[in-house]
């Protein structure tokens, strides 16, 4: 007998859907048009339509299946594509979560409204399908809600990613130096892809002097201490002095603390002292001209 | 096997080609250690800018080559280590310590040239 | 190019695989820092299992999505007795530098040594782009 019901619940749902489309359609159109979620500056009114149809399309075929709770289900996979195509894209137009989760709700008070009239007369009736719509449009806003905030960590992580690229690059200070500033945390996937820009930077216009300024690394414990001797290695190995640049009394004191001793490496304050040094051993002379 | 060896003064450039297996690194070792006390060299630059791979075997080599020379008495200087090759060498943990070295082939000039100068010779 | 085998008898076999690794890596699409390390790698190892193992294999896999190289250098000789002594830096048995094994796995994905003494050694090791 449950089980009757549970198949029994849905059908008016999908009859509904497939009988009387158009009508669904304009109303869920209503409801989003006049929703205070609606992004009409990110979505036209004409692609917003296109997308209901769309999706009210593919979401008839799927609950005429049997089981309408599981979302495993193969019926649904088509069904389950569109969501995470449409959440995806609404997470690079850079809509807020609960602007894209309203497609679905405001679909499932479109529905409801629609059985509500229809079944007035059978309350048992009515139960079974505002039950299993319900927990299916539910099921279905979440989901989209999940694929969402799995788009946006993924548009994060790729915009950290070139921030990280740009926030080190490797300049050409002067004819001979190269200058490395070092922006942020440096861990050991990040030291190698730096040493590594700064050692091509090195060969490419033979330097003699590379400055590495940490004055933007929040922190230089040991371990960022070891990669910078590295760095000075690598650089040694291409011809190049290294100095570090950019030592604030904090950093000063941790290192004393630690035991670090860099000792292998010129450190300097500021970039202004490194650059100084950086002329010495060059045997470059700066002139200020007479003033008449 | 051939070794390259140019002359230049007092000083010796030697390629090290990148086709030089285990047997002929014997050889090549003999032969520029030959030829620094031949011309009795004050310098030696080692071309290693052809290696698009120096493995340990290689780094010992290269120190050894480095070292004899120096008691020889030629100043030696590497030249033309790859940045890939250097990178490599830094993660295996395996730099190859006690040598100076130089971006390119008139760099490494220079640094003999200076190097001279400071002793005085 | 998805596999290759390569038998490791003299000393100029080391440069054929290198020389092999380094095509194939750049052929897959590694920038040039990978394929560095992974030629770098198998020269070490190559190195070893004729040096040391009395020559051996090399067979190469690179696998669908072209992402993952690895490489299998197998040898029928004596073994290694203690495979955690081999492990660490400066150990050497003939005098010789050490047998290159603790810088190669530092500078690849993964790095796995099978061996006991009399049953030969076999080096797995896969690089990641």
């Amino acid at each position: 007998m449950a089980q009757k019901q549970t198949s029994a619940g849905g059908l008016s749902s999908a009859k509904l859907l497939v009988q009387r489309e158009q009508e669904v359609l304009q109303a869920w159109m209503e409801a989003q048009l006049a929703s205070i979620t609606l992004r009409p500056d990110l979505l036209s009114e004409t692609a917003l339509r296109q997308e209901s149809r769309d999706f009210l399309d593919v979401f008839a075929r799927a609950i005429v299946s049997k089981d309408m709770q599981d979302l495993n289900a193969p019926a649904f996979e088509p069904l389950l594509q569109m969501l995470g195509n449409l959440s995806r894209s609404r997470a690079v137009l850079d809509f807020s979560p609960s602007e894209t989760a309203t497609f679905i709700f405001s679909l499932k008070d479109t529905i409801l409204a629609f059985l509500q009239a229809d079944l007035a007369d059978q309350p048992a009736a009515l139960n079974r399908e505002v039950g299993v719509i319900n927990q299916l449009l539910d099921k279905l806003g979440l989901y989209t809600f999940e694929t969402f905030a799995q788009s946006r960590e993924e548009i994060v992580n790729a915009q950290t990613q070139t921030i990280l690229e740009l926030s080190s690059p490797v300049l050409r200070l002067w004819d001979e130096v190269v200058l490395m500033p070092l922006v942020g945390i440096v861990d050991t996937e990040r030291a190698q892809l730096m040493l590594d820009a700064l050692l091509n930077a090195i060969a490419e216009i033979e330097a003699q002097v590379a400055i590495i300024d940490v004055t933007g690394v929040p922190v230089i414990d040991t371990q960022v201490a070891g990669h910078l001797l590295t760095a000075a290695q690598g650089a040694h190995m291409l011809g190049a002095e290294t100095i570090i640049t950019g030592v604030s009394v904090e950093v000063a004191k941790t290192l004393t603390k630690l035991h670090v001793r860099l000792q292998e490496v010129v450190t300097r304050s500021s970039l202004r002292a490194g650059l100084r040094y950086a002329f010495k051993l060059l045997g470059v002379q700066i002139v200020r001209e007479e003033e008449e | 096997m051939n070794v390259a060896i140019m002359r230049l003064d007092d000083f010796l450039l030697v390629p090290v080609s990148s086709t030089m297996d285990d047997d002929e690194a014997q050889v090549f070792y003999d032969t520029v250690l030959a030829n620094v006390k031949r011309i009795e060299a004050s310098g030696l630059l080692l071309d290693v800018s052809a290696l698009p791979v120096i493995d340990s075997f290689m780094s010992r080599i290269i120190s050894d080559v480095v070292s004899s020379a120096h008691i020889l008495g030629a100043k030696c200087v590497v030249v033309g280590m790859r940045p890939a090759v250097v990178l490599t060498l830094l993660q295996m943990r395996q730099p190859i310590a006690g040598v100076v070295y130089a971006a390119s082939l008139s760099r490494g000039l220079q640094k003999l040239r200076q190097i001279e100068r400071a002793e005085g010779e | 190019m998805g596999q290759a085998q390569l038998t490791l008898r003299v000393s100029r076999d080391v440069i054929k695989a290198r020389e092999l690794m380094r095509k194939m890596a750049q052929e897959a699409g590694f920038g040039l820092a990978n394929q560095t390390r992974l030629a770098t790698a198998i020269s070490e190892i190559a190195r070893n299992a004729i040096v040391h193992g009395g020559g051996g294999e090399m067979s190469v896999d690179l696998a669908q999505g072209k992402k993952t190289i690895t490489v299998v250098i197998s040898d029928q000789g004596p073994g290694i007795a203690d495979i955690e002594q081999a492990m660490t830096d400066g150990w050497s048995s003939t005098g010789s530098q050490g047998m290159g094994l603790p810088g190669a796995q530092r500078i690849v994905s993964s790095f796995h040594v099978e061996s006991s003494p009399g049953q030969g050694a076999a080096v797995t090791l896969k690089m990641t782009e």
